[in-house]
């Protein structure tokens, strides 16, 4: 007995020993490799999505990139490797972009989302101002793609991606085998909670637990109440002119919080999370979900049955119409730190091109991109989309992380039936309130 | 207990010289620089004037700072007493004269080694509505007893508690090996003079084991006070996300530092938190000194 | 007669408390090697039953599609480095804690204690501008050495408790044998406490390799992350393929597994000697 352990400490310590000293020989010869000549351009993503083609194959990414760069080095023979770097989950986005910056790591070019620009990138200086770059060339885009990408009138991205808008996604081998339409109106969407709960299937589930996307249901019912006039009372409650009280927040909360008395909503979704949501989507167990159009790439890959999407319902006794909520998703940004502006303002103007944005944005079939001369493809469900155009700017661009954390976290807290909507209007509001006045307190400290 | 006075002036010194540089670079320097920036407006990359204590002030005022540290209390006060309890317990289960033990000792330690991403992984399954798969959830129904049937992460006021216990269940392999060390230099004869004195098996335990065990209690004490206060941060975000009321120090540190961007608070915080635990030890080293530190 | 019986009723109770403490450890592994033979769509419909053909390809898919192969060397030597830090510094403080008396050791020994009271990311930003000035920023070494200055706390004194043990008798005979410091070191304390320093040193590299936030933060260059963050690549933006990760937790488990099982007899001998006195 005492022979066998010896006998297996002894392989496996020379195993260790063997595979240690080949995997750092590898190492520094493909350092030494990379010593070629010509300036380093670093395409950094934030985050795993944060890539050229989100939600593409590896092949069409690998193919796409090597086009792309042989392009540019045409333009530009000074370039020597182009090193695309994207790894991580998108909550930890923001923190990788930083702590790549703050380590004087090399990052030219940022592959960014328009939502993460909004609410950090610009904020916390890790992005530079690209007016002067987008505004020769602005024609090339839309204008409210830029505008996506505009904050207080500086531009800080210039846009590439597909458009994206808010929708429901339907199962619907078992709408058609129930003999269910697509919900139109909020009495539709009772009905089809009522015929698909006697049938023992879950009618919507969400990802409650990613307390984030609670936002979206909440903002839908929002902009039926108050239309146009929805910026002007958010930017207000910033101001203290309105508040999260007001009978036009209330009625929103309300709205939300019905979904789930009326059993629409599976009052348990706060215990999944996006993972979760879509398991239960896939596998047939819930007909339902709400998402975002980039989630098709997926769907499509995944389930094995017909799928179709459907927009939020007109509720009854508000003033106007639904909208769906999107816009550009993605474009480039420029680090603050890059020691090479002029070859990275290079690539995010040559990448921009019509052309290979039409080559970019392809292999996901979108409906409108942010390009003027790149149209979108046309197919069915691409048709049903762009009827919902225009869409509406996400609106937690408008308020800061911290407020907005705090709307999330009394939505899911409403949600789980844990307090009620009106209790829920009057948190967000004392917990704003106590917000500014930290803020402010800290203001006075700068003296 | 014997020690050596030095009788060369260096030799102490030069034997903790390594450990004290290791220390004091890469935890005291960072500690005293991160003091100083929590003095100043600090965003992770630039100082923007000068704050004094208002970061301290912004932190104990702040309500979602004192209402994390109230979980974290209730966090703590069930780990610890989870741990020892369990870690005693599984101990004496571990020492029983079976044949097999000593493999099962092994097997008890298991889920210490496990990746918290199985472990988060493992129990959102294991503990998830039964129509989303939740094997307890579905046992309970299975059994009639549905109406215990919860959402049991995402209750507030249930998730916190759940989350103790996961946390107990995580570390209770090594704590057992702590008390077992304890229970094995035990003088086996003091249990049969106790025998033949008449105690029972709960008199034996409660005069003998347990006061043998006692300096082990207050080494497991430190390591799960610490560990909820300090490291409790993996276990809540894989499994909560710090949501449904059960944001911890630990992920209120996260939050404010990487989500708000505001390096000079959680540092405040940190500093804070770091205060608080060494008052709570000073103060149990005032009513009792711990055995081990004096020997 | 009733004592048999007795004892074979307790016997029994004890048999049964012991296999709930096995199924209650076990558990979660057994459904992780479980999860990771299915495929994908399996896993979703039914996270819990067992899978019509085990699709043991999950592996080697996984292996590729993380790159965890080269993830698992540099967590070896990343935990090979930093447990051999450890090893020195805290062998030779928890030595000199316990048998020597000198002043300043209160400071260091409170000092100890509150490194280990201090949250990790207060640490963080600090630990980039300390790094970049020693130049070990973004590469394993520094990462290394973090590792050790973590565990160095809970290390030195677990240590400390063997350390104090052993009985200094046999030091003073090796010394009056004419032994010198590393003579006494070498034939006694090194020994002795060699189980007990191998239990304290394999429960630290298995916090280090276990570790995703650290190296997460300090070591971005992707042919230098270490094995978990190579799992991270398995958390896609749409869903995540549960069993590839699986295998991939379960590869990754699996040399901390055959670690300790190795060290068994050893360790258990070890944590038995000494513990916290």
């Amino acid at each position: 007995m005492k022979y066998i352990r010896s006998t297996v400490i002894i392989i496996l310590t020379s195993v260790v020993i063997i595979g240690l000293t080949l995997h750092w020989v590898k190492y520094f010869q493909t350092t030494a490799n990379d010593e070629t000549a010509g300036e380093k351009l670093v395409i950094f993503g934030p985050s795993s999505w944060d890539i050229l083609i989100p939600g593409a194959d590896s092949e069409t990414l690998t193919a796409a990139i090597k086009k792309i760069n042989k392009g540019f080095r045409e333009i530009h023979p000074e370039t020597g490797r182009i090193i695309y770097d994207s790894r991580g989950p998108i909550s930890d986005g923001v923190a990788r972009l930083r702590n790549a910056i703050i380590a004087e790591d090399q990052v030219d070019v940022v592959l960014c989302a328009a939502n993460p620009v909004n609410t950090a990138y610009a904020k916390l200086g890790l992005i530079s101002p690209l007016d002067d770059l987008i505004n020769p060339i602005k024609d090339r885009f839309h204008s409210h793609a830029i505008s996506n990408f505009e904050i207080k009138e500086q531009i800080w991205g210039a846009p590439m991606s597909a458009v994206t808008m808010t929708t429901f996604f339907y199962n619907r081998d078992l709408f058609d085998s129930l003999e269910l339409a697509p919900p139109q109106s909020y009495s539709d969407f009772q009905d089809m909670a009522i015929r698909l709960s006697t049938a023992g299937y879950i009618p919507i589930v969400h990802q409650g637990k990613n307390s984030w996307m609670w936002t979206p249901y909440y903002f839908s019912a929002l902009i039926q109440i108050l239309g146009p006039n929805i910026s002007t009372y958010l930017k207000g409650i910033l101001q203290g002119e309105t508040k999260f009280t007001n009978s036009e927040n209330l009625a929103a909360l309300q709205i939300m919080r019905q979904w789930v008395d009326d059993g629409i909503i599976d009052e348990r979704s706060n215990e999944l999370d996006e993972e979760g949501m879509k398991g239960a989507f896939l596998s047939g167990r819930a007909a339902v979900f709400f998402g975002v159009t980039w989630d098709k790439a997926g769907i499509e890959d995944k389930a094995n049955f017909n799928w179709g999407m459907f927009p939020y319902p007109k509720i009854d006794n508000t003033k106007f119409p639904p909208k769906a909520f999107g816009g550009v998703e993605s474009g480039f940004c420029l680090a603050s730190n890059t020691k090479n502006p002029k070859l990275a303002k290079a690539y995010i103007k040559y990448v921009t091109r019509p052309e290979n944005v039409r080559l970019l944005t392809a292999p996901l079939k979108p409906f409108a991109t942010s390009h003027r001369k790149v149209k979108g493809v046309n197919s069915p469900e691409n048709k049903y989309l762009r009827s919902q155009l225009p869409v509406e700017k996400p609106l937690e661009w408008l308020f800061p992380p911290e407020l907005n954390e705090i709307i999330q976290r009394e939505l899911q807290s409403m949600m789980a039936g844990s307090q009620s909507p009106a209790a829920a209007g009057k948190s967000m509001q004392t917990r704003f309130e106590s917000l500014q006045k930290a803020a402010s307190i800290r203001g006075n400290s700068k003296q | 207990m014997k020690q050596i006075t030095s009788k060369t002036l260096y030799g102490p010194y030069l034997l903790v010289l390594p450990g004290a540089i290791l220390i004091g670079i890469f935890l005291i320097w960072p500690i005293c620089y991160g003091i100083w920036l929590s003095l100043y407006n600090f965003d992770g990359m630039n100082i923007s004037g000068e704050a004094s204590l208002a970061n301290y002030i912004a932190v104990l005022m702040d309500k979602d700072f004192q209402n994390a540290l109230s979980n974290t209390t209730i966090f703590a006060v069930i780990t610890v007493v989870g741990k020892n309890v369990l870690g005693i317990a599984l101990a004496l289960l571990a020492s029983i004269k079976l044949p097999g033990m000593k493999s099962a000792q092994l097997l008890l330690f298991l889920p210490v080694t496990l990746n918290i991403v199985v472990i988060g992984a493992f129990w959102t399954y294991f503990l998830g509505s039964s129509q989303f798969g939740g094997l307890l959830n579905s046992g309970l129904e299975a059994i009639g007893l549905s109406q215990y049937a919860k959402s049991w992460l995402s209750t507030p006021g249930i998730a916190l508690i759940v989350l103790a216990f996961i946390e107990v269940w995580r570390w209770a392999g090594l704590h057992m090996l702590l008390f077992l060390a304890g229970l094995q230099s035990i003088d086996p004869t003091l249990y049969e003079a106790a025998r033949l004195d008449g105690a029972g098996k709960w008199a034996r335990f409660r005069h003998i084991t347990l006061p043998a065990l006692l300096p082990i209690i207050g080494a497991s004490t430190i390591f799960a006070l610490i560990g909820a206060y300090v490291r409790s941060f993996d276990v809540v975000w894989v499994l909560t996300r710090a949501g449904f009321d059960t944001e911890v120090i630990a992920t209120f540190i996260y939050r404010e530092a990487f989500t708000y961007g505001r390096f000079d608070k959680a540092i405040a915080a940190g500093l804070i938190l770091t205060i608080f635990l060494s008052a709570i030890f000073l103060i149990t080293r005032l009513i009792k000194p711990k055995g081990g530190q004096n020997e | 007669m009733n004592n048999l019986l007795k004892g074979l009723v307790s016997r029994t109770a004890w048999y049964g408390l012991f296999i709930l403490a096995i199924i209650q450890a076990l558990g979660p592994i057994i459904w992780m090697l479980i999860g990771s033979v299915k495929t994908s769509s399996e896993f979703y419909r039914d996270p819990w039953g067992l899978p019509a053909t085990p699709q043991l390809s999950n592996y080697i898919e996984a292996m590729s599609q993380s790159g965890i192969t080269s993830g698992l060397w540099n967590s070896v030597t990343v935990v090979l480095l930093g447990t051999i830090i450890l090893a020195i510094t805290a062998g030779t403080t928890a030595y000199a804690l316990t048998r020597y008396r000198f002043s300043g050791e209160k400071l260091v020994f409170s000092l100890i204690l509150l490194t280990m009271m201090v949250p990790p990311d207060v640490l963080i930003i600090p630990l980039f501008t300390v790094l970049r000035s020693i130049g070990l920023l973004g590469n394993l070494f520094g990462l290394a050495f973090l590792y050790a200055a973590s565990g160095f706390g809970m290390a030195t004194l677990l240590l400390r408790g063997y350390f104090i043990s052993i009985p200094v008798e046999l030091e003073e005979a090796a010394r009056l044998d004419g032994a010198n410091f590393w003579g006494v070191l070498r034939h006694v304390v090194i020994p002795l406490s060699l189980p007990g320093f191998a239990s304290v040193l394999a429960i630290q590299a298995m916090s280090m390799w276990n570790d995703l936030y650290l190296a997460f933060v300090f070591v971005r260059d992707p042919a230098l992350a270490t094995a978990p963050v190579g799992l991270l690549s398995f958390f896609q933006r749409d869903s995540i393929n549960w069993p590839f990760l699986l295998s991939a937790l379960a590869t990754l488990t699996l040399p901390v597994l055959i670690v300790f099982a190795l060290l068994q007899k050893r360790f258990v001998e070890g944590m038995l000697k000494g513990g916290i006195k």
